[in-house]
């Protein structure tokens, strides 16, 4: 019954707008599922396409890459997926949720976000080994902490870390509510906290991923699913100065 | 009235039943079905076999019971005291007891951090003091499954006790017995359906916990990830897995419901604080 009134105010709403916006131009509505690392950036470029676009509407939703995938995986409702790491977009291709080839976008790496000041002095991977220092990965389930489980092999260090947080979000709040004293996260999180100090990895240790971005072959507005994936690939440039993304 | 006579019920008309059985039946069999259904039973050894999986569910029976254990004895004097018929402040102390219900259990995990964690307000001297970080350890599981579950127990609990019409203890306290024994041999006694009951639902509750433990104890195979925080992190890798560890949930849920508190209830029923 409420599945009957959820889509019958769909059906509406959906009528409502092909009859407003009849000047050919893209219009409709789609969703976007992103990686959260693309948080602050997706949000900034939405506005200016909608600007360009002002009958089409996209709707962001963000969340650990690894959990949108199961999502994707079992049928949720979504028409574009930007992915962490091409891991992960493998799983969608193979769900034959996408047929089309993804497009890389930018690369991130991880970095080491330690409290402001860096009061224990952290300057290295190896440094993480101490006992007294509270470490905190993201589990081997999602991509950062897949990125940090190489990183720390490359490096030859073990490390026990307190927590193996489900996304990059929550080990980066650790540090920033002060009850870790250091999480491997990507370097665009640590720009975007301004609460954390962060600690570049040395590149003979670090890992880089690649992130990328499909339309979903389930998408009712392909084209407005593909002017997104356009738009996006063509303004990777904001993501490299703006956000610190690194180039491909 | 003797005890063991059922209060009138109206007979139920067949349409009103029928929206009972239907509602039941969609709502809560159906996702069960599905469950059930999509489960990769083939995979039970291997996914069962798993020392994660063993370590999760060890976990889980642990810090479950132990929470359980805590919120009888923390809960009881509660209870009794919020059961008490007026004293200042009563309302308030209900209110913070019955908050961890109503609170979405992430909010719990951060509260708990501004109190025992690193820098909160006692854990802050614990760690100073003691050298104690509670934070990411099985005792912030114990905590927080407590934090959210204790309430199911003194609310049941609280329920019962003003429930009775004190006739009982009037007796016993004119034979000479002082308040505490009249309350552990007549009382006690008398609602032991709903101190049941009461432990069942907290649990249970205990046992399902997910937000508050994943917030505040973290995630670490073997120290803090219990069955439900194995089957989310499973479930973003590995769904059969997932799934397998799901009806293992499923199963160990019914065993605590309907063995240790469905009969009770259903020979007992505790009319208030259970329906």
């Amino acid at each position: 019954m409420l599945l009957a009134v959820a889509l019958a105010i769909a059906t509406l709403t959906a009528c409502g707008d092909t009859e407003a916006q009849d000047d050919g131009g893209l219009h409709g509505e789609i969703t976007v599922l992103a990686a959260s690392s693309l948080s602050d950036a997706f949000t900034d470029l939405e506005a200016q396409f909608e600007a360009a676009h002002p009958n089409a509407t996209i709707t962001l939703s963000f969340g650990a890459t690894s959990e949108l995938v199961s999502q994707i995986v079992e049928g949720a409702p979504a028409d574009v997926f930007a992915s962490a790491d091409v891991a992960s977009m493998d799983r969608v291709v193979e769900a034959r949720a996408a047929t089309g080839e993804p497009t890389d976008l930018v690369r991130n790496q991880l970095t080491i976000a330690v409290e402001p000041g860096n009061p224990l002095d952290i300057s290295d991977v190896r440094d993480l080994t101490a006992r007294a220092t509270t470490v905190v990965l993201c589990a081997s389930e999602v991509p950062c902490g897949r990125l940090a489980d190489q990183i720390l092999s490359r490096a030859g260090v073990v490390v026990t870390p307190a927590s193996r947080e489900a996304n990059v979000r929550a080990a980066l709040a650790k540090v920033e509510l002060g009850e870790a004293d250091a999480a491997l996260v990507y370097a665009t999180d640590v720009r975007s906290s301004g609460q954390v100090d962060g600690v570049s990895i040395a590149e003979a240790d670090n890992a880089v991923t690649t992130l990328q971005i499909v339309a979903l072959d389930r998408s009712a507005h392909g084209d407005l699913a593909q002017a997104w994936v356009d738009f996006i690939a063509s303004h990777t440039g904001d993501l490299v100065e703006e956000y610190g993304f690194l180039p491909l | 009235m003797s005890p063991r006579r059922r209060a009138p019920v109206a007979t139920i008309p067949t349409g009103v039943a029928a929206i009972a059985i239907a509602a039941s039946l969609l709502l809560f069999g159906l996702p069960l079905l599905g469950l059930v259904w999509r489960t990769p039973w083939s995979d039970i050894g291997t996914v069962l076999g798993d020392e994660a999986s063993r370590d999760a569910l060890r976990l889980s029976l642990v810090c479950s019971l132990t929470a359980t254990a805590v919120s009888i004895v923390l809960g009881l004097p509660l209870a009794w005291l919020l059961a008490q018929r007026r004293f200042p402040g009563r309302s308030a102390l209900r209110a913070i007891t019955t908050l961890p219900l109503v609170l979405p259990p992430v909010v719990g995990g951060l509260a708990l951090f501004f109190a025992f964690g690193r820098r909160g307000l006692v854990g802050q001297w614990l760690d100073r003091w003691f050298d104690i970080q509670l934070p990411f350890t099985v005792w912030a599981a114990i905590l927080a499954e407590t934090f959210v579950a204790m309430p199911f127990f003194v609310l049941t609990v609280e329920g019962a006790l003003r429930n009775r019409d004190g006739r009982a203890e009037a007796a016993a306290a004119t034979l000479g017995a002082r308040p505490l024994r009249v309350f552990t041999r007549v009382t006690l006694p008398a609602i032991r359906g709903s101190l049941y009951a009461g432990a069942a639902l907290t649990w249970a509750r205990a046992l399902g916990e997910f937000g508050a433990t994943i917030t505040f104890a973290g995630n670490f195979p073997g120290r803090t990830q219990t069955l439900p925080l194995a089957i989310y992190l499973a479930f973003q890798g590995n769904q059969p897995a997932a799934l397998v560890l799901s009806v293992l949930m499923v199963v160990v849920s019914v065993v605590v419901i309907v063995v240790v508190g469905g009969r009770v209830l259903a020979r007992r029923s505790s009319p208030v604080g259970v329906a």
